[in-house]
């Protein structure tokens, strides 16, 4: 199965064509198979960004286009040679209620119908905000709504290890609640940061860790994913205090070692 | 397993030992606790009682005094006797090391002398037919050296002197996956702690690191529930306790809900 890496993880070091085909150049040597979507859609053309993913052999997972204008964004997606496209999370408004995650259920419906039918598959990532609990259901999370009120053949989920842990999910739980509805997973570990001074409640601050590095038990995750039919891992770290090409080799090379190919 | 409850979620109710009402004010939480329908409390004698006086308050209410617990500077002492005492009086199997001590962060010497304490400590309780069983935090899973320090307690004490007892919600506040550590934990544990964990429903943080975890009542956060129950089951844990650090409900209610949904969901997956 292909690994890829999040473009955000890398943002500081993508600024210009040059760093584009710096970074290609790094993963591909790395054994990366490919990234999320394009690094290089920001700062060149499509094609020349098709183009050097092509010379350093990287595949792109997935594309973000404006999906309110399927032909447009199909066509982008296409361009990248992909089918599927990333949803933006859901409004900050709408996130207070049930009512408000079955409305915008509701929405990504209304927006999924052009796409039925066509192969393209909408795609949505969770954080944590997305597991807040109800009290009113008993405290189902908003999450479960989505996903049980949403067309399964067109919205997809890609889970995100690192929020689900965060939001107290049972990681490989969730990822099998969704099979045959996650092509692409986030694989970003959780750790604690080891500056930490207080033992009691408070004051505790979990951080971003390579893959391998921190408190995750990848083994179980890593064979949810299998069960769950996942067609790319995708590496991402918001923040590092390494250098970040640094941190994702201890990433990849951590995944070689438990048997992840 | 049995259900028991951690008095730390009921510590805004006990009183204060000067006011005249302070101990009918006691036996009334207790005996809520009781109606409630818990079976046991981890409460050790309370300030102002004596052990004996306590014993049979709870005696008569009908609460299984599960746990007592240890301060740091008592596990470091020599004199186990007070400690051993206490809980023998009260018909309490375990005394609880209730944290890490802050000393620990960040300095491996008194992380060896903590080990070394609990070893020293868990063999003379054991002698006297007692258990010692240390319990976690979030921060037991920062790493040195690699290795999250919880894992280095678990790995440095004697499984024949030192049993652990864990927090459902501080193992996944830590990023472990609190199943795994169930089972890793197999023959160490007399007690663990069920506290869920979900994220405020209510929360004006919309994004990333904004967003409130919160304490929840069992079964209403995000905590795979089933799943623990059936290790916890297959372990064959007698004592479980229900703690809620923090709550939005009546805490009379948010602990009859948690039993409620604890009691349904034995019924339910086991």
């Amino acid at each position: 199965m292909p690994i890829g890496v999040q473009g955000y993880t890398l943002r500081y070091r993508i600024h210009n064509a040059a760093q584009v085909e710096d970074a290609y150049k790094k993963l591909a040597a790395m054994s990366y198979d490919g990234v999320e979507s394009g690094l290089g859609g920001r700062v060149m053309p499509v094609a020349d960004d098709v183009a050097l993913l092509k010379k350093y052999g990287l595949k792109v997972a997935d594309a973000y286009a404006d999906v309110s204008k399927p032909d447009e964004a199909m066509k982008h997606a296409e361009a990248y040679g992909v089918k599927i496209l990333g949803l933006h999370s859901i409004p900050d408004d709408m996130l207070n209620s049930p009512e408000g995650f079955y409305a915008y259920a509701a929405q990504l419906n209304e927006l999924a119908k052009p796409y039925k039918g066509t192969g393209f598959q909408l795609q949505y990532h969770n954080h944590a905000q997305e597991f807040r609990n109800f009290p009113e259901l008993n405290g189902k999370a908003g999450m479960a709504i989505l996903i049980e009120e949403t067309d399964p053949d067109v919205i997809v989920f890609e889970l995100d290890t690192h929020w689900m842990a965060a939001a107290g999910c049972d990681c490989a739980q969730w990822i099998r609640k969704v099979k045959g509805r996650i092509p692409i997973v986030h694989f970003k570990d959780y750790a604690i940061d080891y500056k930490a001074e207080d033992t009691g409640m408070g004051g505790v601050y979990k951080r971003y860790a390579e893959i391998g590095q921190g408190n995750l038990n990848w083994p179980p995750i890593v064979e949810a994913c299998v069960a769950a039919g996942v067609e790319w891992y995708i590496v991402e770290q918001d923040r590092t205090v390494l250098d970040e090409f640094e941190c994702l080799k201890i990433s990849i090379d951590y995944l070689g070692r438990i048997g992840v190919k | 397993m049995q259900i028991a409850l951690a008095p730390f979620t009921l510590r805004h109710y006990l009183g204060d030992p000067v006011d005249p009402s302070y101990k009918p004010g006691i036996k009334t939480v207790l005996q809520r606790v009781k109606k409630i329908g818990y079976a046991g409390i981890e409460l050790g004698t309370p300030p102002g009682f004596t052990h004996q006086e306590y014993k049979d308050m709870v005696d008569e209410i009908g609460l299984q005094v599960v746990s007592t617990s240890l301060r740091y500077p008592e596990l470091a002492g020599e004199d186990f006797s007070s400690v051993i005492e206490e809980a023998t009086i009260l018909g309490a199997k375990n005394v609880m090391v209730p944290h890490m001590p802050n000393i620990v962060l960040g300095n491996p010497y008194e992380l060896g002398r903590l080990i070394t304490n609990l070893n020293r400590a868990g063999k003379a309780l054991r002698e006297a037919g007692l258990f010692l069983s240390y319990h976690n935090h979030a921060v037991d899973f920062a790493q040195v050296n690699g290795k999250p320090l919880f894992e280095q307690i678990v790995d440095g004490t004697d499984p024949a002197w030192v049993l652990i007892q864990p927090d459902t919600h501080w193992l996944q506040a830590g990023g472990a996956h609190v199943i795994t550590w169930l089972k890793r934990l197999k023959g160490r544990m007399y007690i663990v702690h069920f506290k869920d964990y979900g994220i405020d429903p209510y929360s004006d943080h919309a994004f990333l690191e904004g967003t409130h975890k919160q304490f929840k009542e069992i079964g209403e956060g995000n905590l795979n529930w089933p799943g623990i129950l059936k290790e916890c089951k297959e372990l064959g844990i007698p004592w479980c306790a229900v703690e809620q650090d923090e709550y939005e409900r009546p805490v009379y209610e948010a602990i009859a809900l948690s039993l409620k949904n604890l009691q349904k969901m034995m019924e339910v997956c086991l």
